[in-house]
């Protein structure tokens, strides 16, 4: 069931690339409306300025408009346009200045870290709460330990597929998920100490 | 399967991403070893942090069909990363304005200093190059008045001189004629 609904997708994804292709505006509008609260979704995990958001998320489907002619559909549609999201996103934070993801990699950044015993978030939080927290801690991090939480947490992509996104290899991708994760338990504890007492 | 390796498949296994290779020796040591099951359980829990929805987003009403328009009217989606740049720049923009403000003010204040400079030393004023016109015609007045007094002098002498001799034969009203 699951499966023919991908595929039924996929199918109408086609569709409305080819028509966007052929000159309608309609089709691309459509394209836009399926995936757009994904993209807004994703970008929020890197910026919370709601101007930010909206314009890489159009920039973004401008840039996919303008090499549609390259989509091949061996790929989801979301698939390669959530790289382009993820590239957009990237350049705007190496614009800024931020850590940029496939620098030579700050040792201190990728020292040794010790495994810190996390535990899940309390029952007594709601889930927008864990969200906030997650989010706040999420902040913390340089975006290179960010980037493959995002991906790997939220978006659920294989190690494949953060590889090919970010152009590292899958053992970059499990080492740099593993930093990460201790990355995220440690800031988590040193903003939010009561959660190491339980 | 030791500890250690145990410990560095499990977040690979939780994530769905260890082969069936690995996958079966895995299962039985966490059987057997009650210290790597809690480490696995752990990581489990650990996942919990990101099983809300994340932070909602509201998509502005007619961004599709802006985007599209734009799309169709030949935008290339290229301003973000301008913008940003531009903003990366404007503390350096900030800089250069403020730095020039600074500047003009000085010069102001050097200026108004360097007139009032001038003033106090106005003597001087009148006898340089740059002294009024009205300096200058004074000036030019006074040379010619020093000019023109010896040879007035000459003239009253030379006027007066008649007085004293006989006037030239003829009736003296001929002239009023």
């Amino acid at each position: 069931m699951g499966a023919l609904m991908m595929n039924t997708a996929k199918l109408e994804d086609a569709r409305l690339v080819a028509a966007t292709l052929a000159g309608d505006q309609g089709a691309f509008q459509e394209l836009v409306e399926r995936y757009q609260s994904r993209l807004f979704a994703l970008t929020r995990h890197y910026t919370r300025s709601a101007v930010e958001i909206e314009d890489i998320v159009q920039d973004t489907f401008l840039k996919a408009f303008r090499r549609l002619d390259s989509f091949d559909h061996r790929s989801s549609f979301y698939t390669w346009i959530y790289r382009i999201a993820t590239n957009t996103i990237l350049d705007v934070l190496k614009r800024r200045g931020r850590s940029p993801i496939q620098a030579v990699e700050d040792p201190e950044l990728l020292g040794e870290v010790a495994p810190v015993d996390v535990p899940a978030p309390s029952a007594n939080l709601d889930a927008k709460e864990v969200s906030e927290i997650t989010h706040q801690v999420l902040e913390h991090l340089p975006d290179i330990f960010r980037t493959v939480l995002v991906m790997r947490e939220f978006d659920e992509m294989s190690y494949q597929d953060i590889a090919d996104t970010l152009g590292i290899s899958i053992g970059t991708v499990e080492s740099r998920l593993f930093r990460a994760r201790a990355r995220f338990k440690d800031k988590l504890l040193s903003l939010h100490p009561e959660f190491g007492g339980r | 399967m030791i500890c250690k390796e145990c410990l560095r498949l499990i977040p690979r296994y939780l994530d769905g991403e260890l082969d069936e290779a690995w996958s079966a020796p895995l299962r039985r040591h966490l059987i057997d070893c009650p210290e790597c099951r809690k480490a696995a359980s752990g990581e489990k829990a650990f996942e919990r942090w990101f099983a809300g929805e994340g932070p909602e987003v509201a998509v502005p009403d007619g961004f599709a069909a802006r985007v599209a328009r734009r799309a169709f009217a030949g935008d290339t989606g290229e301003r973000s990363g301008a913008a940003v740049g531009a903003e990366a720049e404007a503390p350096i923009l900030r800089f250069v304005l403020r730095a020039t403000a600074v500047a003009a003010v000085l010069l102001l204040l050097l200026t108004a200093w360097m007139r009032s400079a001038q003033r106090v030393e106005g003597p001087i004023r009148a006898t340089t190059p740059g002294r009024p016109l009205e300096v200058i015609l004074q000036d030019l007045r006074e040379r010619r008045q020093r000019l023109l007094e010896p040879a007035a002098k000459t003239e009253e002498a030379r006027t007066t001189e008649p007085e004293e001799t006989p006037l030239e034969e003829g009736p003296a009203g001929e002239g009023d004629r």
